[in-house]
């Protein structure tokens, strides 16, 4: 290596340990000072460019990610979708407490948390332990009474609307089905619906109330029968549905 | 995760730990290095905190498909990379370049006490044209080889190398202009 290769190395890369640069740089007395200086400066730049984010910066953006569940088909197209919205936010307003009323169900707030922050629960299709199932529930205070459901892939402790919830998502036939047990929910009424392409079913339990989301509605029969079991156990649940 | 509720789930109780505590642990490691490229792409405060979240709000969505725990930061950087090129197009910001002009090989380094204070340092950075300035950062910042760099930019790594090796010279340029403009301002 000769010195203008040594020095061209240098300013490429001034941090390298490549032997053979200390193999010259041991030899040559003007490139071990061009190799010194060039560090020296190097060490100036990591100062500089090593500024201090704002504080609490995490905080903020991870904020700013959960805050987000009804945006997050973002694309370049937003801006004008970000006007249409608008114009359907206007005519919403109009209607007025209808809105407001059907924007509070129980129906509605497990609907806006699926697509939100946890999207990515929908994609897993590994499945999680049984303990590990149990500590999700233990976690909001509900002993599971009868056998865990198999193909669990999620498990989580979340606040769905203003209620805590135990949110799981299972694999059915290689889809995913979410449900959501809300313990401190009394009573919701047992019914169907079909919100922003989601199929849904809500419904009581022993203690509490569960809401079953998927694109289609197929395996919902079995999905509420395993957790009715999970939760309220075997003899509860053979009470069937209230 | 769980909003206002302080209940969360241990990790060690679960055996693994949900989506939503790897990506909150990856975040809060990486978001400074996040935030200082950002800066020191668009030179702007606010743009950079933009940047940012837009970047952790993309990251979020492809969460799930990323597999290997080892490519978390280039994944990261090129997310950021391109919502600053996005922002480029939206905003049309102005950028200038500087004049792309050859600098001799042999020109040598200052001593670092004389190669300008840190002010003037962080204002050469600014004026690097983003073609030299973007794999600069990616190396000094993120701390990328050549052949990460090369990857991420869809480069040849010898492409790489002679914008890395053309960054520095266009430094000492720089710095050397602005410590002659200031020597004259001072006779």
């Amino acid at each position: 290596m000769n010195c203008a290769e040594f020095r061209r190395r240098v300013d490429t890369e001034p941090l390298s340990q490549d032997p053979a640069l200390e193999q010259h740089r041991v030899g040559c007395a003007a490139c071990a000072l061009y190799l010194q200086h060039a560090q020296g400066f190097e060490q100036r730049l990591h100062q500089v460019v090593n500024i201090e984010p704002p504080a609490q910066f995490a905080d903020d953006i991870l904020g700013h990610v959960h805050a987000q569940p009804a945006q997050m088909r973002h694309s370049r197209r937003f801006t004008g979708l970000a006007l249409a919205a608008s114009l359907a936010l206007a005519l919403l307003v109009a209607v007025g407490a209808w809105r407001y009323h059907d924007q509070h169900t129980l129906a509605a707030y497990a609907v806006a948390h699926v697509p939100g922050a946890e999207a990515a629960s929908l994609t897993l299709t590994e499945s999680i332990s049984a303990s590990a199932i149990k500590s999700g529930f233990s976690a909001r205070d509900v002993p599971l009474q009868g056998p865990i459901p198999a193909n669990v892939t999620y498990i989580h402790d979340c606040i769905v609307g203003p209620y805590r919830a135990v949110h799981v998502v299972m694999r059915v036939a290689g889809q995913p089905v979410t449900m959501l047990y809300l313990p401190s929910v009394d009573d919701a009424p047992r019914q169907r619906f079909t919100r922003n392409g989601l199929h849904g079913r809500q419904l009581p339990t022993a203690q509490g109330s569960m809401v079953l989301l998927a694109e289609t509605t197929a395996s919902f029969d079995a999905v509420e029968t395993a957790w009715r079991t999970a939760i309220d156990g075997p003899t509860r649940s053979a009470f069937g549905s209230r | 995760m769980t909003g206002a509720d302080p209940v969360s789930l241990s990790a060690d109780a679960i055996g693994a730990r949900s989506a939503g505590a790897r990506f909150e642990a990856m975040i809060r490691e990486l978001s400074g290095d996040l935030y200082r490229f950002a800066y020191w792409l668009c030179g702007d405060e606010t743009l950079a905190k933009d940047l940012v979240q837009e970047t952790c709000l993309r990251a979020w969505r492809g969460f799930a498909r990323l597999r290997d725990g080892e490519a978390v930061k280039p994944w990261l950087f090129t997310i950021l990379r391109r919502e600053h090129a996005r922002l480029y197009e939206r905003k049309r910001l102005a950028l200038v370049d500087v004049d792309d002009h050859e600098i001799a090989d042999a020109a040598d380094w200052a001593d670092p006490e004389r190669s300008g204070t840190n002010q003037e340092i962080r204002e050469a950075m600014l004026q690097l044209p983003a073609k030299y300035r973007e794999p600069l950062l990616m190396q000094v910042l993120g701390g990328f080889t050549c052949a990460e760099i090369a990857a991420a930019l869809n480069q040849q790594p010898g492409a790489v190398m002679t914008q890395l090796f053309r960054a520095r010279q266009q430094l000492k340029s720089l710095l050397g202009a602005n410590a002659a403009g200031a020597s004259h301002e001072l006779r």
